[in-house]
C-alpha cells in the first residue's frame, strides 16, 4: 500500500521527471497559442503538510484561481492547477491581447476569460497527462476543466478531502512558466486517489 | 484580547476577551463550542467526516467524528459547563461544482451532516450555522459577545451569527 507520509527521493525524482516533460510539452502548446517564447524553469517535486500548502499559496486567504480536471481510467482522481489571481490576470491579458486593466481585479472573470482559463488548463493539464500516459503506458482519460476564484485556503481543501485519511501530507509539484521576463507560477497538484498512486509506482518498478 | 489563529486538523481553547480565528475553510467545517456563562469558548478546525477505524494513532482534530466530543472534553476541562454549552458552526462548502461528482467532492455536506449529528447526540444545541454553498469562508470567534463572524472573499461579504 501506498505511503503519502514516506515518499522516498526516487519516488520524488519520478515525479519531477513527469513534471519536466510534461512542463515541457505545455510551453510548446501556450508558445504556439500565444505566439511568444514561453520557457519553464527547473520543476519542484516535494511532500508537504496542508498548513505548509496554504503558506506556498501566500497564505490561507490569498484569492488564487484554481482549475481542476478529473481523470478517470487506469489512473483515477484530480490534477488541479492553481494560478496566483494576478498571475491568472496576466495570462489572460496576453491570451486574449486585452490590456490587463481589464481584467476584473477581484476576479470576476466575464465568460471569454474563462473560457481562456481554461483552455490554458486544459492545454498544460492535457500535457501532463500525456507525459504520464508515454512513460507508463497508463491509460488516462481526462474532464473538462473546472474554474473557482476563492481563497487558497478554501481551494486546497480538496487535497485535504483526498488524502487526510492517508496522513498529514500530499505531494505538491511546481512548475515556473516565464514570458519574456513576465514570471508566472503554475502550482500543479496531482491527486491521484491512493489506489492509482500504486498503481502508477508499480507500473515504473518504483516500489 | 488576544486573537489566536488555527490551521486545519487544530484546536484552541481560550476565555474572553479572546477571539479564536482559522482562515480559509472550503469543504472544512469551523466549529465553535462556547459556553456563554463563564465565556469560555473552543474552537477546532475540522477537516474528514469520520475517522478511519483500526488506526493506532489519529489526530482526533482532523474528523468530526472524534472531533466533537473531544472539543467537548477540552472545554469543560477548561471550566465551561456542559449544561450551558452551545455550538455554532461555519463552512462545509462544495468547492468544485462539476459533473464528475465523487464522494470526495461532497466531503463538505458530509462534514457538516456528521458535525450535527454528534452535536445532536450530545444534546449540544446549533446557535447559528452558516454552511454549505459553493464559496470559501475565514471565521472569527468572539468568546465576550459569544458572535461568530464569517467573511468570504469572493464576493467580499462579512456577517456575524
Amino acid at each position: 500500500m501506498f505511503d503519502i507520509n514516506n515518499v522516498n527521493q526516487t519516488t520524488l525524482d519520478f515525479f519531477r521527471e513527469i513534471e519536466n516533460i510534461g512542463a515541457g510539452h505545455a510551453a510548446t502548446a501556450l508558445s504556439v497559442m500565444t505566439g511568444r517564447p514561453i520557457t519553464i524553469s527547473v520543476p519542484r517535486a516535494q511532500l508537504c503538510g496542508y498548513n505548509e500548502i496554504t503558506h506556498i499559496m501566500d497564505g490561507p486567504e490569498n484569492v488564487v484561481v484554481g482549475l481542476l480536471v478529473g481523470i478517470s481510467d487506469d489512473l483515477r482522481g484530480f490534477i488541479l492547477l492553481v494560478l496566483d489571481l494576478n498571475d491568472a490576470r496576466m495570462l489572460v491579458s496576453t491570451l486574449l491581447g486585452e490590456p490587463i486593466e481589464n481584467v476584473s481585479e477581484d476576479g470576476a472573470f466575464s465568460e471569454m476569460q474563462v473560457s481562456a482559463l481554461c483552455e490554458v488548463a486544459n492545454i498544460l493539464i492535457g500535457s501532463y497527462i500525456t507525459a504520464i500516459s508515454e512513460l507508463t503506458g497508463l491509460r488516462i482519460n481526462a474532464s473538462v476543466p473546472e474554474l473557482v476564484v476563492d481563497m487558497a485556503g478554501a481551494v486546497m481543501n480538496l487535497l485535504a478531502a483526498a488524502y487526510g485519511e492517508y496522513g498529514d501530507h500530499v505531494l505538491f509539484l511546481e512548475t515556473r512558466f516565464s514570458d519574456q521576463g513576465q514570471c508566472l507560477y503554475g502550482h500543479f497538484f496531482l491527486i491521484p486517489e491512493i489506489d492509482s498512486y500504486q498503481t502508477l509506482l508499480t507500473k515504473m518498478g518504483i516500489s | 484580547m488576544a486573537t489566536l489563529t488555527i490551521g486545519i486538523a487544530e484546536q484552541v481553547v481560550s476565555r474572553a476577551p479572546d477571539r479564536l480565528v482559522t482562515l480559509g475553510l472550503g469543504s472544512c467545517v469551523g466549529l465553535v463550542l462556547f459556553d456563554p456563562v463563564t465565556k469560555i469558548g473552543g474552537m477546532v478546525h475540522i477537516m474528514l467526516p469520520c475517522a478511519p477505524q483500526g488506526m493506532a494513532e489519529i489526530n482526533k482534530f482532523k474528523f468530526a467524528d472524534t472531533a466533537v466530543p473531544e472539543m467537548i472534553r477540552l472545554v469543560t476541562r477548561a471550566g465551561a459547563s456542559r449544561h450551558t454549552l452551545q455550538a455554532k458552526l461555519a463552512g462545509g462548502a462544495h468547492m468544485f461544482n462539476s459533473s464528475y461528482q465523487t464522494d470526495m467532492l461532497n466531503i463538505g455536506k458530509r462534514n457538516v451532516d456528521i458535525c450535527l449529528a454528534q452535536l445532536q447526540a450530545h444534546r449540544i444545541p446549533v446557535a447559528a450555522q452558516d454552511t454549505g454553498g459553493t464559496i470559501g469562508r475565514s471565521i472569527e470567534f468572539n468568546c465576550e459577545d459569544g458572535m461568530l463572524q464569517v467573511r468570504t472573499v469572493a464576493p467580499k461579504t462579512l456577517r456575524l451569527i
